[in-house]
């Protein structure tokens, strides 16, 4: 099966972050630093998949065990990211019963027959209201402006990603029942805005680290 | 009738756009209230500045010495550049050094004070600048509500204290120029009779032993005499007859006659080249100043030394004579009469111009010899002061008016 050209700039844009992230490394704060370890786990993740892919053998299975630790080493990110405390405890109370639903689904599913909509949109919806509740504490920061933080990006980026392809991982099953072609069309809203996360992601880690 | 896919596909891609607007315009909103707080903090940011700037440009450039410090160990946390001035510090460092040398007992009056009343005003207090020089300052603090600092604000007094001790001393010298006049004139009624009686004796009188005795009445009734006049010269500083002398040919003239009188041991030195000017004064007063002057400085040396006589134009411009009451401009001759002898005590010099006030009394010192030499120059509308250290000789400068065309002295 054909991979349409945004398919390979999508696979393609995973590597930025994480080239500019090995790349700046020394010089990033920790949050940057975590984030980078994530871009490599994506691209790790994305290869494996794409690899599967070809040999046609089912590579949900990745995406689920990834999911998680997209999770937590987000919830890293926005944790280090931000000060307050009260939204320090926010994010670790949503990582840990989104770990703990992920165990629960894991035991009861007997195995990943088929792409897990329900864990891929507790998923984006605890990462969406981790990034939004971030952005809102960001708000109350006013060293610098928010173009100049790297949190700033990557929260957007989290926020616009796990937004717009709420729709698109709950109706998936959906549409691959439909066909093909209609899984396609709604992927590449997937495949889109991964890009342009990606790309914010490579903003973010370019910016400079905060005192 | 339309395929149930094409619903779903317009759900999931129409829903995802919706929310997809919904997030950014959520990102958008929080960027903008953003934007605005960092304006309007920035405004504030800016206002503070500008009145921090203002309120530190009024400490900065206060003539009033300011600072900060600890109630309890003086250290002081900031001052402003006229308390480093009035200090002679440089900087922070050498200012904390100078406060730790104010003394203890000042420093525990102004503490206790502070500590009873929270409030110390204009409580006169003695420093030593690092030049060693002494500083009076008005000292005025407020202990601040966190009941540890201190604010105070310092005013240097050390002129006033100047003017005033002068002016203290003027009245001092009036009095006693008043005083002794009297007495002056009383003496000289009684004096000028035995000294006119005495002249008609001796022709009267004959016999060896006779003549004798009536030589020594002569001679005590003018020694007595000139005694009278030395204190009237002082009390009025007599006009004399004033004519447009060179004052350098006065020196040599004065010199040439003490050089015979010193002794071997004292090397005379001379230095009138930067000398043209004239002044406006009485040839024989002004000798017997310079003599007085360079007679001081020989007894200043029994051991030998050194006496310089130096004379020089000056235009004092702006500044102090030292020891003159206020600030003088203008053409002046300056004479200086230095020796390298022990130089006199700080207590000493505070009250040399004083009459009868000698630190010679056993050798034959009146004490009017320096008193009599400032009246003459005050009446010359000049000034005579001394500078000296213990140790290291005295300098005793005398400021006459030149004479260019018209006379010079205008006080400023």
């Amino acid at each position: 099966m054909a991979i349409p050209t945004l398919g390979y700039v999508h696979l393609l844009s995973f590597l930025f972050p994480a080239f500019v992230g090995i790349r700046n490394y020394a010089k990033m704060d920790r949050p940057m630093r975590l984030l980078t370890l994530l871009c490599i786990f994506a691209v790790v993740n994305i290869v494996v998949q794409f690899l599967l892919g070809r040999w046609g053998i089912r590579n949900h299975i990745v995406s689920d065990y990834y999911r998680v630790l997209e999770v937590s080493l987000l919830c890293g990110v926005f944790w280090l990211s931000v000060t307050q405390q009260r939204v320090r405890k926010v994010m670790v109370i949503l990582a840990m019963l989104f770990v703990l639903a992920w165990f629960v689904d894991l035991v009861l599913s007997n195995g990943h027959q088929r792409l897990n909509n329900e864990m891929a949109m507790t998923s984006r919806m605890v990462l969406l209201v981790m990034s939004l509740t971030t952005l809102y504490a960001e708000l109350r920061n006013e060293r610098t402006s928010l173009a100049e933080r790297s949190v700033f990006w990557v929260s957007t980026a989290v926020a616009l990603y796990t937004a717009g392809t709420f729709l698109v991982l709950a109706f998936s099953n959906y549409l691959l029942v439909l066909g093909r072609t209609y899984f396609d069309v709604a992927w590449h809203i997937n495949w889109a805005l991964l890009i342009a996360a990606n790309l914010m992601y490579t903003k973010g880690m370019m910016c400079k680290p905060q005192a | 009738m339309q395929a149930p896919g094409v619903d779903i596909l317009w759900i999931v891609v129409g829903g995802s756009f919706i929310l997809l607007a919904v997030a950014m315009a959520y990102i958008l909103t929080v960027s903008y209230s953003h934007r605005r707080i960092m304006e309007t903090q920035r405004v504030k940011l800016e206002e503070i500045k500008a009145s921090e700037g203002k309120y530190k440009s009024l400490y900065d450039n206060s003539l009033a010495g300011m600072m900060r410090f600890d109630a309890d160990s003086w250290t002081v946390f900031d001052s402003n550049t006229a308390i480093r001035g009035m200090f002679g510090a440089r900087d922070h460092e050498e200012l904390q050094k100078s406060i730790s040398l104010l003394q203890a007992s000042s420093r525990d009056a102004i503490r206790s004070r502070l500590a009873d009343e929270g409030v110390i005003e204009q409580y006169e207090l003695e420093a030593s600048r690092l030049d060693g020089e002494k500083a009076w300052l008005l000292f005025s603090a407020r202990m601040m509500s966190d009941e540890k600092s201190v604010q105070a604000v310092l005013i240097n007094i050390t002129e006033r204290k100047r003017l005033e001790s002068h002016l203290l001393r003027a009245q001092k010298m009036e009095g006693i120029a008043l005083l002794t006049g009297g007495l002056a004139h009383d003496l000289q009624n009684v004096l000028a009779p035995i000294d006119l009686s005495v002249d008609l004796l001796r022709k009267r009188i004959s016999g060896e032993s006779n003549r004798a005795i009536i030589g020594a009445i002569a001679r005590s009734a003018r020694t007595g005499l000139d005694l009278v006049d030395s204190i009237l010269t002082y009390g009025k500083g007599v006009a004399g007859k004033r004519k447009n002398v060179r004052v350098s040919r006065i020196i040599e003239q004065v010199l040439s006659s003490l050089r015979r009188g010193l002794a071997r041991n004292i090397r005379v030195n001379q230095d009138l080249k930067h000398q043209k000017w004239r002044v406006l004064g009485d040839e024989g007063q002004l000798k017997q100043v310079l003599r007085n002057l360079c007679m001081n400085a020989r007894d200043a040396m029994p051991r030998g030394g050194v006496l310089s006589v130096e004379a020089q134009d000056i235009n004092v411009n702006k500044a102090h004579i030292v020891g003159a009451a206020s600030p003088v401009t203008g053409p002046y001759v300056v004479i200086r009469v230095s020796d390298t002898g022990d130089g006199i005590a700080q207590d000493d010099l505070e009250r040399i111009f004083e009459p009868f006030f000698t630190t010679k009394a056993g050798s034959g010192g009146t004490g009017l010899g320096l008193s009599v030499a400032q009246g003459i120059i005050k009446s010359h509308k000049g000034y005579l002061t001394v500078s000296s250290r213990k140790g290291s000789g005295a300098i005793f400068s005398v400021y006459l008016p030149a004479y260019i065309g018209t006379p010079a002295g205008t006080r400023a």
